[in-house]
């Protein structure tokens, strides 16, 4: 094996780190374009991480990764059932879900933990060959397989909204909600969809941080990465390409500030480099990256709902 | 989605009390269902959870005095984040808008006293104190603000990313700058401890009841005659309608900015008051999550200061009491959930009815 | 013309539809048949929309039926409309703009198939579009189409799903005349090879010169039908309205007094779509802006109100300068009458009265509180002004109407003797009286010295109530005449008049 190169190292440990938040913002980017802001991504991500946990100690790292999405899921529907059925205000619902989501998984956990439980990380698996490619090899080839879920998330995202029907009724939700009702689109039951899918893989991405990456649960685990995704929803203008890109240039941040951080000081303060990917994004929303091409009805479910 | 376009319910559903006794049954109903799937999940039965809270929040005058110590705070950015919400600005970074005006407290009134806190009459440091902190916590809302005002950049979302970069900045102002406690066997990220003559007076020996309760009453006595005056029916106006404010007049980006600096404000100033009043020392976990759990008052009390005030004592009890239930052997985070949930029941009981015609 | 009673007529028996306690559509009866174009007239809020909703699935009936052919539709959904034959186009064109007219062909179409099959579509509206001659192009972006365009797409989409029963609700509302009679023309066509459609339309020429059968309503009830050559103008005019709004129409006054002093005057204006507008109106005209949506119309009445920054120009109020200052505006005394009075105009979740004094900006109150007797004075002389029902300061003015809305808008507007009174589409989707009271209104304001501009895309309304015309077409005024020399050819040909 050869040495890796600096670059090659913060490429393969961004990658790795960006499937967590990459999950949940291409979730985040299915609910929004049907015109659902779903703010609860955070707790969403702690219960996926929690239900994960829980899932993986008792069955196994697949069998949790499942629990994860599924709880994911499910809490995806019940912000779809309060905000689209019931008519709820999404800002409100959101933001309680975020708080009251973290809250709950911790309970959760410390109910039925008192010392965490042992679950195996998911090693690296070396692909033979391709591996060994200069720069692609240890980026893509070179690690655990859980990796490949996100731009297997991200293309299945891609080619649903463009190619498939459901996909077209989630756009018509979401840049014309009212036109799609007068052709007979059931609007509400896209974006009920829209949200559980977002759910699911806001789960997933917890789930696999904590399983497969990290190997535990604790209380800040997700840190900030569900608020992160929906401001890197907005960087990407709503598109699923883009956003894997804005995210695995995040986690390279990450990596790059880790690797300062073990290799033992740099100018910098490792606090300072914490601040990182949240200074990166608020400088790139203020360079002005497009909230003109939001789905049009995004923000405006009140709106619809009293006119 | 441009800024000037979205409108909040929430600013709105503020006016009318209509809707009480939906409010109180959905409200009572989620709590209790609450705890049924607490005790279906987990065992722990819903009667000794309640004992439990009630004891550690209001079981003798101590835990009173500790709840309403807790409420301050949390009142006072509630009202803030109510103010900013009925013009239609949602903001969630008080936690960073908290510490920073606590940080800019302490570095002014470092300047003015001695390490005793000598130099200066105390009242001086203290009124100096507040105004610093305010300022400093509306500094902290600058970028957020200009964000909107310029990139259409909602605020919930820019205010929410501060406040991550946020806690990064405080632990290193807290290990690595002069911030740091001179003691030199701290370790952890903490700042100097203020001066005993500068701690906010007690009221109630041996209670923690402390004289910045005082300064909260008094803020948000004052926001609510404020709000019913025709400055305040404007504020209404913005969040109803940011379109036609604009054509009766009103500037509605400067505005919006102003509502955003003056809650941020609001934030500041709780965060000296719980500086001099309870931790009396900076550290990272001087705000407790009152930045957001005073946007979830605000909404509690559909934006009104006095329900948000009553919200905020309902709240500050279930964080008193969640202590006890800690003693008790459950785990204290079942709370989060039960405040999450009368959110969301709150957010049922208000939600537009589709229109008449 | 061609033979009644094949497979595919439409049957309406008994039709019945409630909302709340109003019924929109009480007992109709119509039979529409293939080859013959069929005109259901109206004015606002006679019910015509919500028949075109229920026979094309969207909303079910109350009681009676509905049966194409021998499929009975029952309000399930547009899909199972369209399986039976029928096509809808409505008033305000919906074709989602940020998709192609062929992924908006294939929304919502009647298959459970997952993936799309956009190149069947494709193949459809090209087929169609050749057959209307409309040039339709299925890979265009709606966005990027004029209204006129996204119009002729939505008639060919609707085709394309093999409509047999086309349902045209209000198709001329956003044309020029010229548009609109290409248009027509087109469907008569369409009609001649054996399609039935039904044109809902309170536009009486269109009725004259194309509807082989009429149906009248008022109040949601038919009071005539007629076939071919059975009616007249006034006829039509009669059963619409009745016979008191109809009298009260014809009564109008002109106005004939002569102008004052210019109160509003646009000089060199450009902002948006707009270039070197040059406008005055002086107090006692009305002055009626006619053109094609879409035209600079938005930016004209933003302007006036000082919302919109121009990029050059200046606007100005009896000789004071508002440019981009709406508070300034606002003082000057300009009352705004926006097209959209939901969204622009009204705060539907505050009450009557806060609407009431939005544009106050003193006598309100003071650092003490609101001063509410002073308030509820105001508040009761502004429902008062033209009558707003329910008379209820507290009420939540979402719960108005939209004809009760429309005249609180105008009540707290004219308050106060305004300078200059700007109204964008002041009647849409509004019912006769209401209408009729709002146009009174303004040709009072008019009379007591305020200059009035008015925008409209009803060039009848226009000519009713102007005492001069104004044309704008791609951003620029192409006509500007006194009413009594206008007449429709040539605000026609204005209105298409490329900028030079």
């Amino acid at each position: 094996m050869a040495d890796l190169s600096f670059v090659e190292s913060v490429l393969a440990g961004g990658f790795r780190l960006a499937v967590p938040l990459g999950l949940a913002a291409i979730g985040e980017l299915v609910s929004e374009r049907a015109g659902v802001l779903n703010l609860g991504v955070e707790g969403t991500m702690a219960m996926g991480a929690a239900g994960g946990v829980i899932g993986a100690a008792t069955m196994g790292t697949i069998p949790g990764l499942l629990v994860g999405a599924s709880v994911g899921a499910l809490l995806g529907a019940l912000f779809g059932f309060l905000v689209v059925v019931i008519g709820a205000d999404e800002v409100i619902c959101g933001f309680a879900l975020a708080l009251g989501g973290s809250g709950l998984a911790i309970f959760l956990y410390r109910s039925l933990y008192d010392q965490a439980p042992r679950i195996d990380v998911v090693q690296a698996v070396e692909i033979p060959v391709l591996s060994d490619l200069p720069l692609v090899g240890p980026v893509l080839f070179d690690q655990p397989l859980v990796v490949w879920m996100l731009p297997v998330a991200v293309a299945a995202v891609a080619w649903i909204l463009t190619r498939s029907r459901p996909g077209l009724s989630v756009r018509a939700a979401g840049d014309g909600p009212n036109e799609a009702r007068a052709r007979g689109v059931d609007v509400d039951r896209s974006r009920l969809g829209a949200t559980i899918i977002g759910g699911a893989l806001a789960g997933l991405g917890g789930a696999v941080l904590c399983v497969a990456l990290v190997g535990e649960f604790s209380d800040r685990i997700i840190g900030g990465r569900g608020f992160l995704a929906l401001a890197l929803v907005i960087v990407a203008r709503w598109r699923p390409w883009p956003l894997l890109a804005v995210v695995v240039a995040i986690g390279s941040l990450q990596a790059l500030q880790l690797r300062v951080q073990a290799g033992g000081g740099s100018a910098v303060p490792v606090e300072l480099l914490q601040m990182l990917p949240f200074v990166a994004t608020i400088v790139v929303l203020a360079i002005g990256l497009g909230s003109g091409s939001a789905p049009r009805s995004l923000g405006r479910l009140g709106q619809e709902r009293t006119q | 989605m441009t800024i000037t376009d979205t409108r909040t319910d929430i600013a709105v559903s503020a006016g009318r009390a209509r809707r009480h006794s939906s409010l109180i049954i959905a409200t009572t109903g989620a709590v209790a269902m609450t705890l049924l799937a607490t005790w279906i999940a987990t065992g722990l039965e819903p009667w000794s959870v309640v004992r439990s809270l009630l004891e550690g929040a209001v079981g003798d005058r101590d835990a009173i005095a500790e709840t309403i110590v807790r409420a301050a705070p949390l009142a006072l950015v509630g009202v803030g984040a109510a103010v900013a919400i009925r013009g239609g600005v949602v903001n969630v970074g008080g936690d960073g808008q908290m510490i920073m005006g606590a940080v800019a407290a302490v570095v002014v009134v470092g300047w003015i006293v001695d390490g005793d806190g000598a130099g200066a009459p105390t009242m001086l440091v203290w009124a100096i104190a507040l105004v610093v902190g305010a300022l400093g916590g509306a500094a902290w809302a600058v970028v957020p603000a200009a964000l909107a005002a310029k990139r259409d950049v909602p605020e919930i979302l820019s205010t929410l990313l501060v406040n991550f970069a946020t806690v990064g900045l405080v632990t290193w102002l807290l290990t690595k700058t002069f911030l740091q406690d001179p003691d030199p066997l701290v370790i952890t990220a903490q700042g100097e401890s203020v001066a005993d003559r500068l701690e906010f007076t007690l009221l109630l020996e041996p209670t923690r009841l402390h004289l910045g309760v005082a300064v909260v009453v008094v803020a948000v006595v004052m926001t609510a005659c404020w709000l019913r005056t025709p400055r305040g029916f404007r504020l209404d106006l913005l969040g109803a309608n940011p379109s036609l404010a604009a054509q009766a007049g009103m500037s509605v980006v400067r505005d919006r900015a102003m509502l955003l600096l003056v809650s941020a404000g609001f934030a500041g100033l709780a965060g000296v008051i719980q500086l001099f009043g309870i931790s009396h020392r900076l550290t990272p976990g001087l705000t407790g999550g009152v930045g957001y759990t005073g946007v979830l008052v605000a909404v509690l009390g559909r934006s009104r200061p006095l329900a948000t005030t009553v919200a905020a004592l309902g709240f500050a009890m279930l964080a008193t009491g969640s202590e006890q239930l800690e003693r008790d052997g459950a785990p204290r985070e079942i709370v989060l959930v039960l405040q999450a949930v009368l959110v969301i029941a709150t957010a049922i009981a208000i939600r537009p009815r589709p229109a008449a015609a | 013309m061609t033979e009644a009673g094949t497979s595919m007529t439409l049957e309406l028996a008994g039709l019945v539809k409630r909302f709340g306690g109003v019924t929109a559509v009480d007992e109709v009866d119509a039979t529409i048949h293939r080859g013959q174009l069929h005109a259901i007239v109206g004015e606002n809020g006679a019910g015509k929309s919500t028949i075109v909703n229920m026979v094309a699935g969207l909303v079910a009936p109350d009681a009676g039926s509905i049966t194409c052919g021998d499929i009975s539709i029952d309000g399930s959904g547009r899909r199972q409309a369209a399986a039976a034959g029928i096509g809808v186009v409505h008033q305000h064109p919906s074709l989602i703009d940020r998709m192609t007219v062929a992924e908006n062909a294939e929304l919502g179409r009647p298959t459970s198939r997952f993936r799309t099959d956009l190149n069947s579509a494709r193949s459809a509206i090209s087929t169609w579009s050749e057959r209307t001659s409309f040039a339709v192009d299925p890979d265009a972006a709606v966005g990027a189409m004029s209204i006129g365009e996204r119009q002729r797409a939505e008639i060919v989409v609707a085709l394309s799903w093999g409509a047999q029963v086309l349902l045209l609700d209000e198709p001329t509302a956003v044309l020029s005349p010229f548009e609109a009679d290409a248009l027509l023309d087109v469907v008569t066509d369409l009609v001649a090879n054996g399609l039935a459609v039904v044109l809902v339309t309170h536009k009486l020429r269109e009725v004259e010169r194309y509807a082989d059968e009429v149906t009248v309503l008022r109040s949601g009830r038919v009071t005539a039908t007629a076939s071919r050559g059975g009616f007249s103008r006034s006829s039509l005019v009669t059963a619409m309205v009745g016979d008191d709004v109809a009298a009260r129409i014809r009564r109008r006054p002109k106005i004939d007094t002569e102008p004052g002093p210019v109160r509003l005057e646009l000089r060199g204006v450009e902002v948006g779509r707009l270039r070197g507008i040059d406008l005055c109106v002086r107090g006692g005209e009305i002055v009626g802006v006619a053109g094609v949506a879409g035209n600079g119309q938005r930016e004209l009445v933003d302007s006036t109100a000082g919302l919109r920054h121009p990029t050059a120009g200046v606007v100005l109020v009896d000789d004071v300068d508002v440019t981009s200052r709406p508070a300034d505006a606002v003082a000057a005394g300009v009352a705004v009458i926006p097209d959209d009075r939901d969204l622009d105009a009204l705060a539907l979740q505050l009450p009557v009265w806060s609407n009431a004094i939005v544009k106050r900006r003193t006598g309100i109150g003071s650092w003490r509180g609101l001063d509410r007797s002073a308030i509820d004075l105001f508040t009761d002389a502004v429902i008062a002004r033209l009558g707003v029902r329910p008379a209820r300061r507290d009420a939540l003015v979402r719960t108005l109407s939209g004809g009760n809305r429309q005249r609180l808008v105008i009540g707290r507007e004219l308050a106060g003797s305004p300078s200059v009174i700007v109204a964008a589409e002041p009647t849409r989707g509004l019912d006769p009286i209401s209408a009729a009271a709002v146009l009174d209104a303004l040709m009072q304001a008019a009379a007591a010295g305020s200059g009035v501009l008015v925008v409209a895309s009803d060039l009848d309304e226009l000519l009713e109530i102007s005492t001069r015309i104004v044309v704008l077409a791609s951003g620029r005024i192409t006509l500007d005449i006194d009413a009594v020399d206008a007449d429709r050819a040539t605000i026609g040909a204005a209105m298409m008049a490329a900028a030079s």
